[in-house]
Formats: structure tokens, sequence, C-alpha cells
């Protein structure tokens, strides 16, 4: 399996790291913290992995982020394990973009459920409880809080009637996902470094040439091609609005956003924050999108609201059930792009937990740019192969900082008027 | 051929690591899923709505939502009211209020009509047996 240099799910929004010289000295960070973001990375690798396999279903999901923790499980301590799971949390949602949506919501309450499921039942014995025992409690622990989430956020009551065909596949897969780590287990992810002392070589090194956003060209969808102006936008945007900025326009768009009790509004701020994102070079997929308002939209049909529309067979739907289910769809998918337009990747978190997150990128982005050959019936000697090797090319290498530091006045102008665009909903 | 026997003995090395409590676990799993599909598709009677019908329309409206409406008829607008899980007619303009008088519903089956505004209530899906004479049939009224 030939593994593309291109396959997040937005790699629009990896920034190349500048090109100055590099001088090698030792790692930053701790033999833990190296660690955890390597193995963060793996997730995050997974995670897209997965997003290339065909699903039967649009929502089904084998969980293939969920190996490393599984993997790490008995070998690494409880912190280890727990600091993980929030690395790959925040992981995905800055690289998926949805860091300000349901979808966070669910992504957190779902894995923390897993991981603390897994991390306590890891405690017993391995001879009474292997891998796939706790793979298949993590899943239910993590797909019963997620339908009582559905449950009041998103789908109302209709959460119920699609909880069981829920479960049943969330035991399938953590049955799949349990016979996997049972048979890697043994052969560990990573091995003990052996340079883990060692002074890296001191030649300086290279960086990459360019400090131009990777794929910067991409377009919404595959409609509208590479224009003039798309590419003048995309430049703006990134020369003139600091990562921070732009988190920030986020953060505050989204009061009016979720207040504003129009459905109209509603529709239309979605509408706006898809159309910034798209135009930003994010990939906006019209299908699955579609679907998921369809979906939410007839999971709330099943509580019968106010005037009959129409009858479906002997089903009514209601006119109060309909506005209610567009309602919470526009909310979920407008929290989504919005999300999509206001996080890049690489927003400057504070502290440790910052400075971990960006040594993941790092890793994530080595994994996936190189052009490596994944071998069907080598896959985990390769994917190890790969990922030690990426390993020994972090060390020395020191992070940093990627994309513009400062807002200028013009960007400071765009943040005015998209945050006008936004607020203006609620005004009226 | 080099294929199936690595898949073999995949399969067979997975089987070895497989213990008793990984079975529980899965069997917990089932039973969950089990009793989750029961409460929602067997036990569940659906969750009491009340339909309100004038001449032209229908309106549904789960009793679980506390409410005030106003359903238009010939002779003026009825006041409907759901509140704790039940539903009556506040004001009418009819003349003699019966419908007023007939006081709160609840129960599967159970009914309020105001005749004179063309106005027809029924509770529906709530637990509870009918009472003999309750049944009503709206296509009637």
């Amino acid at each position: 399996m030939q593994v593309p240099s291109d396959i997040s799910h937005d790699s629009g929004s990896f920034k190349r790291i500048s090109s100055a010289q590099v001088p090698i000295g030792r790692s930053p960070f701790s033999k833990e913290e190296e660690k955890i973001a390597l193995y963060g990375a793996f997730c995050l690798f997974l995670s897209t992995i997965e997003f290339l396999i065909p699903k039967p279903l649009p929502f089904f999901r084998l969980g293939l982020a969920n190996l490393p923790i599984l993997l790490a499980l008995r070998k690494e301590s409880p912190r280890f394990i727990l600091a993980l799971v929030g690395l790959k949390i925040f992981g995905q949602a800055l690289v998926n973009g949805t860091l300000f949506s349901y979808i966070f919501v669910f992504s957190t309450a779902g894995s923390l459920a897993s991981g603390i499921t897994m991390t306590i039942l890891s405690f017993l014995p391995a001879r009474h409880l292997s891998l796939l025992g706790i793979s298949v409690m993590g899943a239910l622990a993590s797909n019963l809080i997620q339908i009582l989430l559905a449950r009041y956020f998103l789908l109302g009551e209709g959460a119920w009637l699609i909880g069981p065909p829920f479960l049943a596949l969330g035991t399938i897969t953590g049955i799949l996902l349990g016979a996997i780590a049972l048979s890697l287990s043994e052969t560990p992810l990573l091995s003990p470094s052996p340079q883990s002392g060692k002074e890296p070589d001191p030649e300086t090194m290279e960086q990459d040439e360019s400090s131009e956003t990777m794929h910067q060209t991409e377009s919404m969808g595959a409609a509208i091609p590479n224009s003039r102006f798309l590419q003048a936008f995309q430049s703006f945007l990134l020369q003139n609005l600091s990562p921070g900025i732009l988190f920030l326009a986020g953060v505050l768009s989204l009061p009016p956003f979720l207040f504003t009790e129009s459905l109209i509004d509603k529709g239309l701020l979605t509408g706006f924050y898809f159309l910034c994102a798209g135009l930003s070079g994010k990939r906006i997929k019209t299908f699955p999108n579609l679907i998921a308002f369809l979906g939410i939209t007839a999971a709330n049909l099943i509580t019968p609201l106010g005037q009959v529309i129409f009858y479906l067979g002997t089903f009514p739907v209601t006119l109060g059930a309909l506005r209610l289910g567009a309602f919470k769809a526009f909310t979920l998918l407008g929290m989504i792009a919005l999300s999509r337009f206001t996080l890049r990747s690489y927003v400057p978190v504070p502290g440790r937990l910052g400075a971990v997150l960006s040594r993941m990128f790092f890793y994530f982005e080595r994994i996936t740019e190189r052009k490596f050959q994944l071998r069907r019936t080598r896959i985990w000697e390769d994917l190890k192969t790969l990922i030690q090797e990426v390993s020994q090319e972090g060390m020395g290498h020191r992070p940093q900082a990627a994309g513009p530091s400062r807002t200028t006045l013009p960007g400071c102008l765009f943040v005015f008027l998209f945050l006008t665009v936004s607020w203006i909903a609620l005004a009226l | 051929m080099g294929i199936d026997r690595n898949r073999q003995s995949l399969i067979t090395s997975i089987r070895q690591k497989v213990r008793l409590l990984d079975l529980g676990a899965i069997l917990i799993s089932i039973v969950v899923l089990g009793g989750f599909s029961y409460h929602v598709y067997g036990n569940r009677g659906g969750e009491a709505v009340l339909y309100i019908q004038n001449q032209s329309k229908v309106w549904i409206y789960p009793l679980s939502k506390e409410l005030e409406l106003d359903i238009p008829g010939p002779l003026g607008l009825t006041h409907v009211r759901i509140k704790d899980r039940a539903a009556f007619v506040e004001s009418s303009p009819c003349r003699d209020k019966i419908c007023i008088h007939m006081g709160k519903i609840s129960r599967n089956s159970e009914w309020v009509a105001c005749l004179p505004n063309r106005i027809f209530l029924r509770v529906q899906g709530a637990a509870g047996q009918n009472r003999p004479g309750e049944e009503v049939d709206a296509s009637t009224f």
C-alpha cells in the first residue's frame, strides 16, 4: 500500500519549517515527552489511514487511532496513557479543524471514557484479561457516552433508535481492534532507543526550502480551480493573520453563532463559514456534509412537534421537528466550518502542552511526508521502521515557530469584518 | 499459499492469547446491546404525544414539553395547555365550556373535544389501559 504524502485530511494546515539553518543540539523534550509525541503522531497517522479506508456506513469508524493507546497499555504508566489520550484528542481536533464543534465534545467524551476504562482494566493481570477484552470494554464505554451526548445535544429521541446498531458496530470494531493489538502486542512499537544519551551529528541540517504552506492551492472540493483570487486570498490570510488572532476570531464568533435563534440566520452563517473555509484552502466535502445534515434532521423528526406537514406512510412529519432538526444540523456543521477556517494546527498553545503538541505535529508531518512503501504482508514491520527512522530524525531537531507571529493592520480589519458578520446575526 | 499460511498462523496466535475475561467482556457488551435494543424497540410504548385537530390541520406535541397553544376554530381561538405531562383546554370561545370542564388528559386514547369550535384533542402513546368506552374515532368527530 503506497502511502501518499498528502494524506492528511487537511494538509493545507501544515506549514513547512522555515529555511533557517538549524544547529543540532540535544532535544529540549524529555524522553517521555518524545515518546508521547511519537505515539500521538502514530495515532494521528492511523486516524488519517482510516479516513482512506472505504466505509460501509458514513459514520462507521474502526477506531484505528486507538491502536497505539492499546499497545501502550501495560507498557507505560497510566499518566502516560491519559496524556496520550489528551494529545490524540487535541491533535485530531486541530488536524480536522473541529475544535469549536460538537465533534470535539463527542471525541473528548468518548476518548476519555474509553481511555479511563482501558487504563483501569489494564491493572487486571494479562493472564486473565487481554487487550482484546480491554478494547471491547473501551469501545462500549466510548459508544455509550456518545449516545448519551447525541440524545441531549444533537439527535433528540432519535439517538435511542440508532443506539443499538451503533453499539453493535462498536462491539465488532472493538473486537477487531483488540485482535489487531493482540497480534502486535509482543513486538514493541518503539525499541529502547540506543541513542538516548548520544550526541547527534554535529553538522547542521538544512530544513525545508520553502516557508510556504504545503498544498496552498487546495480549493473547495474539486470544483473550483486555483484562481488568482483564491491564491491571493490564501496568501493574504497567511501573511497578515497570526494563528493566535485567527483562533481568537473563532472563539469570539462562537457565542453569536450558538445563541442566534433564527434558523435562517444560522443557515446563512453556516454558509458563510463554509465559504471562508473553502476559500482559505480547506477541503470541503459536500456529500458527507449533506448526509450529516439530512441524518440529524431526520433523527429529530422521530419526536413530532408542531403542525403536521405531511405523512410518510403513517409517520407524521411535523414542521417544528423539521425546524429543530435543521437548526441542530446547521449548528453542528457551522461549528465545524468555523473551526476549520479559524484553526491552524500550529495554534500557539502555551506551556509544555503546546510544545509537545508541536512536537507531535512535527513527527506526524514527517511520517506522512515520507513516500514509504507499506507492504500489506509486512505492514507492521514497515510501520515500525518508519517510526524508528522518524524518531531518529527527530533527535536534535529543534522545534521552530511556524507561521507569522504577528497580525498586520489589514489582518485586523479582516478579523473585524469577520466578527461583524458573525455578530450581526445576533443583533437582527 | 504463503499469505493463507500467514493468515492461519495469525488467527491461531490470536486464539492462543484470548483469555476468559475477554469472552466475559464480549458477553457484557452483547448483554448491554440486547438490553438497550429491548428498551428502545421492544418495551418502549413511545413517548406520550398530544394530537390536536381542527377542521383543516393537525398538530402533534409531546406531553413532556410544557406549552401553551392557541388553536384556531370557526368561533375563535381555543387555548390549550400542556403542563405536568397532561393537556387541558384553558379557555375556549364556545358557550357552554364543556371542553374546559372535561379537565386534563394524560393517558392513552383520552380525549377532549370542543364541538362548537371544531377542536379535538387526543393523547396517544402514554402508558395505561383504556377505560371501556373511552375510545373514540377522530374521523367520526
